[in-house]
């Protein structure tokens, strides 16, 4: 199939469009995705409208990233805005032998073009690609395909749903490393942030010393129709011995800005909360959407300015007086003051790294020869109270508001 | 089909409002513009350092200057320019912030001192980075037999051990690619600070 009947079949569910000369600087490529994306629009139960861009962060490597996104909950009501900025702001790959790699800001390093044979199949819908104004092109450095998701959901009746997501995914070309920043947007709402690390080791061994981590570091802005309308609360499931479990959720470091550990033990979940939207519940319920880590473990590192590692989620308040955008700098953001505007996220999220036999070629001990396989670090953005009932359920007469 | 043409209108209608700076966005500065910054930034370095520092042994380089714009709550923007420094001296990293909202005079507000900071490299330390590469023996090898056809990357790692002998020394890994040929690749170690080949073994 050519290029150009791809784009004309997904043209149901998918348009991109140009947005240079209409908002002065702004230059950003907007997909809009429907779903079911295999049905007719008409047929269309939720959508999502990204508007992403390729920038250089803080003038340094380039990064695929969110400027916006939009989600219809269903085909009769406005869109609402659930992310602002988001992005990855930092690739830390700290080795156990003191070398250090930053791969956003301490390089210049460029996203890589991709072509046909990066793509998958066409699953619900076909693979496209976008140059880096946004246009429908042959090769690109964003993909956009469109997944299924296995069961969404399967009740007690026979009934089931098969989930889609769409994947909006770029590569960045590390030197020795191929990075993929990659964003999920799912038919249910929910949204997850994934890097994946992969290609040929920095050292051509596998003692302790080459043992290292591979940590994304994202920056998030959740709008929830208007930022500085929400709050920040974290949720934790506790237990003690003699106490039965229970749920507590209090406000984020007592509303204030700074950084917390995130405790396996306790399930902690960010929680961001609209003060004036509410669902179609009855009673209505405060809109929101809640941050799901998934750890392999919790990095940290003890160097000059590790600092930013010995927290797993930071938050900060927007300054108005300087960009905050420097990952390694969060612990000097987080200088407690009171959170009563728009709020950055900040979450980290690692996969460890012990090189193994099968990174190399084979010789057994030449990086260039073999190639890790890739490993993923990420985490979810899930809503919570957003829908008024279960989403994409056959009885969501008011389409899940 | 109609409801299709609607769809696609109603898409194109919603393209077409425009989107809000939210976040810093970057603006380009002109040559010219750069060259202003840069010269206020490197007077206010000069004046910090007092002429104390023998610069022609341990030099200053400038690293970049990005510029960008910032939203304030009450919906004026304010133009900034954070310029990035890399001095030998110390093995330090300098971010000078500068306040550009009044074109005609650049005002420095801070100037930060980073240890074992990411620094990308500047053009004079890339190209001695490349000269110093290019001297090794595996690498010429490799460029006689693929001149141009050879790729290289710079990878610039910093060590975090302020024990290490190497703390605050200007590293970079020189990675030389065949397309296609991954069992030809060569990567060559440096340290700019000392001027020297660490790997592979230059004797």
């Amino acid at each position: 199939m050519t290029w150009m009947k791809r784009f004309l079949v997904s043209a149901a569910g998918v348009m991109v469009v140009w947005l240079s000369g209409l908002a002065g600087a702004v230059e950003a490529g907007q997909t809009m995705q429907t779903f079911p994306a295999d049905q007719p629009v008409r047929q269309a139960r939720t959508s999502w409208r990204v508007v992403w861009d390729i920038t250089r962060h803080g003038g340094r490597s380039e990064i695929l990233y969110i400027k916006e996104a939009y989600f219809r909950r269903s085909p009769q009501e406005p869109e609402i805005k659930v992310l602002g900025d988001c992005r990855l702001a930092e690739i830390f790959v700290p080795y156990a032998n003191g070398t250090r790699i930053y791969d956003i800001s301490g390089h210049n390093f460029n996203l890589e073009p991709l072509t046909s044979k990066d793509l998958g199949p066409t699953c619900v819908a076909p693979p496209l690609l976008y140059n880096r104004d946004g246009a429908v092109s042959e090769t690109g450095l964003v993909a956009h395909e469109v997944h299924d998701s296995h069961l969404r959901w399967k009740d007690a009746h026979g009934r089931s749903l098969r989930g889609q997501e769409m994947h909006l995914w770029s590569v960045l070309d590390g030197s020795n490393y191929r990075y993929i920043m990659l964003y999920i947007f799912r038919d249910d709402g929910q949204v997850s942030f994934r890097l994946g690390a992969t290609a040929h080791n920095l050292f051509s061994k596998n003692d302790d010393g080459t043992t290292h981590l591979h940590a994304g570091c994202w920056r998030l802005n959740v709008e929830l129709g208007k930022a500085s309308q929400n709050y920040i609360q974290l949720a934790r499931f506790l237990s003690k011995p003699g106490q039965p479990p229970r749920n507590v959720v209090e406000p984020f470091n007592n509303n204030r800005e700074g950084g917390m550990v995130w405790k396996a033990e306790e399930f902690p979940r960010l929680r961001i909360e609209s003060r004036v939207r509410f669902n179609g519940h009855n009673p209505p319920s405060k809109m929101g959407y809640e941050l799901i880590a998934h750890r392999q473990g919790n990095p940290r590192l003890y160097g000059p300015g590790e600092e930013f590692t010995h927290r797993d989620i930071w938050v900060t308040r927007q300054d108005p007086q300087q960009a905050e955008i420097h990952y390694r700098d969060v612990p000097k953001y987080a200088n407690n003051e009171t959170l009563n505007g728009p709020a950055i996220i900040w979450h980290q999220a690692a996969v460890l790294h012990s090189p193994r036999d099968e990174d190399f070629g084979r010789n057994g001990y030449s990086s260039n020869e073999g190639v890790a396989i890739t490993t993923w670090a990420g985490f979810d953005l899930r809503p919570r109270n957003f829908f008024a009932s279960t989403p994409l359920y056959p009885n969501d007469a008011n389409g899940g508001r | 089909m109609q409801s299709h043409r609607a769809y696609l209108l109603a898409l194109f209608l919603a393209a077409a409002t425009v989107v809000p700076i939210q976040a810093q966005e970057t603006i380009r500065l002109s040559a010219e513009q750069k060259e202003t910054v840069s010269r206020l930034v490197e007077t206010t370095l000069d004046t910090r350092d007092n002429g104390a520092k023998n610069r022609s042994v341990r030099p200053r380089y400038l690293v970049d200057v990005w510029a960008y714009v910032l939203p304030s709550p009450h919906g004026s923007v304010q133009k900034l320019a954070e310029v990035t420094h890399f001095d030998y001296d110390g093995g330090v990293t300098l971010r000078t912030l500068v306040d550009l909202s009044q074109p005609d005079q650049p005002r420095v507000q801070k100037v930060e001192t980073f240890t074992a900071y990411p620094t990308p490299l500047a053009e004079p330390e890339r190209q001695r980075a490349l000269q110093l590469a290019e001297g090794v023996a595996q690498v010429q090898t490799l460029r006689e037999q693929h001149g141009d056809k050879l790729k290289v990357r710079l990878l610039v790692p910093v060590v975090a051990d302020a024990d290490h002998p190497r703390f605050g020394h200007r590293l970079v890994q020189a990675y030389f690619t065949v397309p296609d040929q991954p069992q030809q690749t060569v990567a060559v170690d440096l340290d700019l600070t000392d001027h020297k080949v660490l790997a592979p073994d230059p004797q």
